[in-house]
């Protein structure tokens, strides 16, 4: 094999690397939306007007993060952790965090980010692994100009498919529909 | 670029390349925005499939300009910077369009791995400093983790196994310069990921003073140009460091322990780095015996061996005056020896480490001394007439050696 071909087979073997770990990301994401199961978490804004807004990015935070949980035996609370936390449906139909733990079992659970700072040996807080959620430009700009569609819009929640560990968001609702 | 595009005999003039270039940048900004405006709207296939477009058109060009074996180097740099940023743009669409909250670290992670080949095979420089700068940003993003530096050393031994054919190469030798200078610059940064954490203020310096030692030893294995800038880094590393070693207050904390509950994980990585960086400076030493290793290559590897005797030294009992008298006696020492060396062989890099080490040394002493403003000005002024006095010399001695040439 000459130099040129040589050369020729290297990039195209870079290329299918290339393409093969952005496709991988798409793969992923389309697994979770076809198999996962759907779950609604409640931001803790309860009007779009008091949504965080930059660009077309809204900013989430999560009722269930406001929560403390019980921190699993063995983890040193000066540790960055990641854990595993169990989602149950709410008999209000909004999703909860059942117990937290370093691996998952059986059911629904999500990979979170435990929050440093508000940590300690006992208890802990979390993040969950869902920080914005792109809208269109016309309606990044009703929400940043506080202008909502609706009047009286009461209580935002998000969409979330979650399946083995991993969730994927897949929309973020007012009580009139849908933002987009 | 006008070198590169200009029809022989005829120059391009500069206003027509900057209105090219400006047109250019204006067109595709636009485009870019007329289709973020409406981006929303599309489908989410579409999306997905717009967001390959990009890294599809550029490995397209890679390949036609790697089938036709085109040399301009304009189209090199251009095509294998405009992959390594649609590897980004990929990356940062999907994301969008899944809502995917990824972190930096991984951003940077990948998009450094997937944009090194390309860049390699169609040797661009420009997208070689962009990976490096990524894979240092990686590592200063995984600091608090504590082992950020094996990974980004093995990021750095492929990055340099696969370019350095290249650099090698006698038409490569300038190129060989910027990747020496990116290389000693990033690879300073990121060490800072790994050592910063560390509890124990010893571990700091001393990998910092062995890199920087290996640096000097690297600049005088013969690299010429690229030497030359690796000797200039390396050195002022070096007096930085030293001129730190040299006041008291240094040594009062200098341990290898500290008190937090990460001490074991912090000092074990700590020792590590330590030892990955003297397994480097050892491989120097045995290239640098094969072209006679002078004193000041030995000192410079005594600066870097400093922090280290220093630390075992303050754990046995020494005062931190000791080991301050110590580490001035020592940097003394050092930029005698590479003033005396640089004046014997002509050679400005010693002459000036030399110099700015000594001078760094006396005026750090006025810090932690009780001496009058007159005698502090007067050493100022005997320092200051000094430099001047060494250029007047070594100007004379350059144009008499210049003359005896000529005869």
């Amino acid at each position: 094999m000459n130099k040129r071909a040589l050369a020729l087979t290297a990039l195209v073997l870079a290329g299918v690397f290339q393409l093969a770990v952005v496709a991988s990301l798409v793969w992923k994401q389309e697994r979770l939306l076809s198999s996962g199961t759907e779950y609604r978490f409640r931001l803790i804004a309860d009007s779009p007007e008091a949504l965080v807004v930059r660009d077309r990015k809204v900013s989430l935070f999560f009722v269930v993060e406001k929560t403390t949980y019980a921190r699993p035996a063995r983890r040193d609370a000066a540790q960055t952790e990641e854990l595993y936390a169990k989602i149950v449906q709410g008999s209000d139909g909004y999703a909860r965090i059942e117990t937290l733990r370093e691996s998952p079992g059986a059911g629904d659970w999500l990979k979170v980010e435990c929050l440093r700072g508000f940590s300690n040996n006992e208890e802990l807080r979390i993040r969950l692994p869902f920080r914005s959620y792109y809208v269109s430009e016309g309606t990044a700009k009703r929400l940043a100009d506080g202008k909502s569609r609706s009047e009286t819009p009461t209580g935002l929640y998000a969409t979330v498919r979650v399946r083995a560990g991993e969730g994927t968001l897949t929309g973020l609702w007012t009580s009139d529909g849908p933002l987009r | 670029m006008r070198a590169e595009y200009a029809i022989p005999g005829k120059e391009l003039p500069l206003g027509t390349v900057l209105r090219a270039l400006f047109g250019g940048a204006l067109l595709v900004g636009g485009l870019l925005l007329v289709l973020a405006h409406s981006w929303a709207d599309l489908g989410r296939s579409v999306r997905v499939g717009l967001s390959f477009l990009p890294l599809l058109a550029t490995l397209g060009l890679g390949f036609w300009i790697l089938a036709k074996d085109l040399r301009s180097i304009a189209l090199r740099e251009g095509v294998a910077l405009a992959n390594s940023l649609s590897v980004a743009l990929a990356l940062s669409l999907i994301s969008e369009v899944y809502n995917i909250s990824g972190n930096f670290a991984d951003f940077a992670l990948w998009w450094a791995l997937c944009s090194l080949p390309v860049a390699l095979l169609l040797e661009g420089a420009a997208a070689w400093v962009l990976f490096q700068i990524l894979a240092m940003l990686w590592a200063w993003n995984l600091r608090t983790q504590g082992w950020s530096l094996p990974g980004y050393l093995g990021l750095e031994l492929a990055s340099l196994v696969l370019c350095l054919p290249s650099v090698w190469t006698e038409k490569k030798r300038q190129l060989g310069t910027l990747l020496a200078v990116v290389f000693f610059l990033t690879f300073t940064g990121a060490l800072g990921a790994t050592v910063f954490p560390v509890e124990g203020t010893a571990w700091r310096f001393a990998a910092y003073s062995l890199w920087f030692g290996i640096a000097w030893l690297a600049g005088g294995l013969g690299f010429s140009r690229a030497g030359g800038y690796l000797r200039v880094l390396a050195s002022l590393g070096l007096v930085i460091i030293l001129v730190f070693l040299s006041f008291g207050d240094t040594w009062t904390h200098f341990y290898f322990h500290g008190r937090s509950p990460q001490v074991d994980n912090a000092s074990h990585t700590g020792c590590i780095v330590w030892l990955a960086l003297l397994g480097m400076a050892l491989f120097g030493i045995a290239g640098a015996r094969l072209r006679k290793l002078d004193l000041l290559a030995w000192l410079a590897l005594g600066a870097a061996l400093l922090p280290l005797v220093g630390a075992w030294l303050r754990l046995q009992g020494a005062s931190p005056l000791q080991l301050m008298i110590g580490a001035n006696l020592y940097g003394a020492l050092f930029a005698l020896e590479a003033l005396r060396s640089g004046l014997k062989e002509m050679d400005a890099i010693r002459i000036n480490f030399g110099g700015l080490l000594f001078s760094a040394l006396v005026v750090s002493r006025f810090f932690d001394s009780e001496l009058s403003y007159l005698l502090r000005g007067l050493v100022f002024i005997a320092l200051g007439l000094g430099f001047l006095g060494m250029n007047v010399w070594l100007k004379k001695r350059r144009s008499s050696l210049e003359k005896e040439g000529s005869r």
